[in-house]
């Protein structure tokens, strides 16, 4: 059955399709931490796009050096999530309450990481090598592996934070602090450590991306910088704070750019995609599911 | 069970608990009355660790708790209510009740594992707290009685040893403070109380010793017949 825009055919749609979707999932990846970090503590976290890097780089040397990609990867994860403690307990836990300071700090923490990785490395791109090399067919194209296990981590990662907000104890508090952290308190929810527990979870969520990403689009000290626009757009107009609507928006994001890549050069369909966010957030100026409850 | 020895409190030069001495046996109600600004909120508010105490010991289980954090003091089995009820306004009572019941060997780790439903406890308090049939009524659809309840519902979840309520019939009309006096009624023996309240008439209903506060200290303390007789409390606070 051939199904297919004009000028093309079902094997380009496909590719197009997918290509979307994987993109979306990288956006998607770079959004959740940053989305879930704003939602709970109301932190505009700027060193995100340092600890994507960190997760890049940790991923490429620990690769390297054991030869195997998940050690790598699960290695890299495991020192981010480590630093984003010692950051959170050590400076961030105490700029919560005072926004224009917790905008200084993380972006501080973003140039002082993103030079030590440029000091250390050189500011060329490396690769990562896959664990998954090759190529499927899929209606007629092939496509490469490494971006449909992207696009399946992706998915797993947005059914996994959704179960952890909805179904565990930790997703009850999360969702309390995010709404009112004193009467949390008082039912006896510790606030600091859900802030801390989330603080983590966001940095392993950002090494995730990191360290994935790397074999599509190499790592380089400023890879994170460069999805973090694309993700602080997709938490603007997903709704502030609203994890549904990160996935949702990353989705139409990566389609977006995708598709539009037939018709405009990739710099203006960025640009296009900016403006119309900005549209958009004239007339819905909460998103598609911003509401002052977070975490729906 | 709660036993308070000297404790003061200033607020730079201002005195508002001055060598308070109050002692709560184990299951008893016990009224704390006094005029406007003689300090009930904020005794409530030294024990629960919401203010820290300038001097003093409050003794709970054998330890000093004063100054400790309110989140380690509710843990250790003290409740509170509030004279504005606070309450998650999207949220369920059976959520807010979920929330407040805890796993006291939880771990970070237990933090991700399914959490509990707890659907008996639950329901067991709701009853006690009026609220059966309410459960699944997010809080601000709630009439400001049944907010009052949920208040009192959300404390009994925390399973205290003791409660200090602030003011609990506050903005309540006649039957609603009816149910809180009933509410109490049901709950008494199980719990050590202390209750702040204007409405004298439930406080003496409901106390088996009444304290009178004046100006940051305790002017009497005594079982309710006696405490309302007595000359300088109907001066300093019954205004007869």
């Amino acid at each position: 059955m051939m199904y297919h825009l004009p000028l093309l055919t079902s094997s380009e749609f496909a590719t197009y399709l997918l290509n979307g979707i994987s993109q979306g999932m990288i956006i998607f990846l770079v959004a959740s931490g940053l989305t879930l970090i704003f939602g709970l503590i109301g932190l505009i976290n700027f060193a995100h796009g340092a600890l994507v890097a960190l997760g890049g780089y940790g991923t490429l040397l620990i690769a390297d050096a054991t030869g195997s990609f998940w050690l790598g990867l699960f290695g890299a994860i495991a020192l981010v999530a480590l630093l984003g403690l010692v950051l959170e307990r050590s400076v961030l836990h105490r700029v919560y309450e005072r926004p224009l300071l917790g905008f200084l700090g993380t972006f501080g923490m973003y140039v002082v990481i993103e030079e030590l990785i440029s000091f250390q490395f050189g500011d060329q791109a490396r690769q990562i090598a896959s664990p998954l090399p090759g190529y499927v067919s899929f209606m007629g194209a092939t496509y490469p592996k490494h971006r449909l296990l992207i696009i399946a981590i992706g998915f797993a990662v947005a059914l996994g934070i959704g179960a952890l907000l909805s179904y565990t104890r930790l997703g009850m508090e999360i969702h309390a602090t995010a709404t009112e952290s004193e009467t949390a308190e008082i039912l006896g929810v510790d606030s600091a450590r859900v802030y801390t527990l989330t603080f983590v979870i966001g940095a392993a969520l950002a090494a995730l991306a990191g360290g994935l990403t790397g074999p599509v689009t190499s790592v380089s000290p400023g890879m994170g910088m460069s999805y973090m626009i694309l993700a602080f757009l997709v938490i603007i107009v997903g709704g502030m704070g609203s994890f549904k609507g990160s996935f949702l928006v990353s989705l139409i994001v990566g389609q977006i750019t995708a598709f539009g890549w037939l018709f405009l050069q990739p710099t203006y369909v960025r640009l296009g995609v900016f403006v119309a966010a900005m549209v958009f957030i004239l007339y819905k100026p909460r998103g598609f599911f911003g509401k002052p409850e977070v975490f729906e | 069970m709660l036993s308070i020895e000297g404790l003061t409190k200033e607020f730079g030069s201002l005195v508002a608990i001055e060598d308070l001495d109050l002692e709560l046996e184990p299951g008893e109600i016990h009224g704390l009355i006094g005029p406007n600004g003689a300090g009930k909120t904020t005794t409530i508010n030294l024990i629960t660790g919401d203010l820290a105490p300038t001097r003093g010991t409050i003794m709970y289980d054998g330890e000093d708790i004063a100054g400790r954090s309110p989140t380690d003091i509710a843990n250790m089995g003290i409740g509170r209510s509030f004279q504005v009820v606070q309450y998650f306004p999207e949220m369920t009572v059976r959520k807010h009740l979920r929330l407040a019941s805890r796993d006291p060997t939880r771990t970070v780790l237990s933090a991700f594992t399914p959490r509990t439903d707890y659907t008996e406890k639950i329901e067991e308090i709701a009853e006690t707290a009026h609220l059966d049939g309410r459960l699944d009524t997010v809080a601000k659809n709630l009439s400001h009685g049944e907010q009052r309840f949920l208040d009192i519902a959300m404390v009994l979840a925390m399973d205290p040893e003791v409660i200090l309520f602030d003011e609990p019939a506050a903005g309540l009309n006649h039957s609603e403070t009816e149910e809180v006096r009933q509410i109490f009624e049901d709950m008494r023996g199980d719990y050590t109380m202390l209750v702040v309240e204007h409405d004298i008439d439930l406080v003496r209903a409901l106390s088996d010793r009444i304290s009178v506060l004046h100006n940051g200290s305790i002017l009497t303390t005594g079982p309710p017949s006696e405490v309302v007789e007595n000359e300088t409390v109907k001066e300093v606070y019954l205004g007869e």
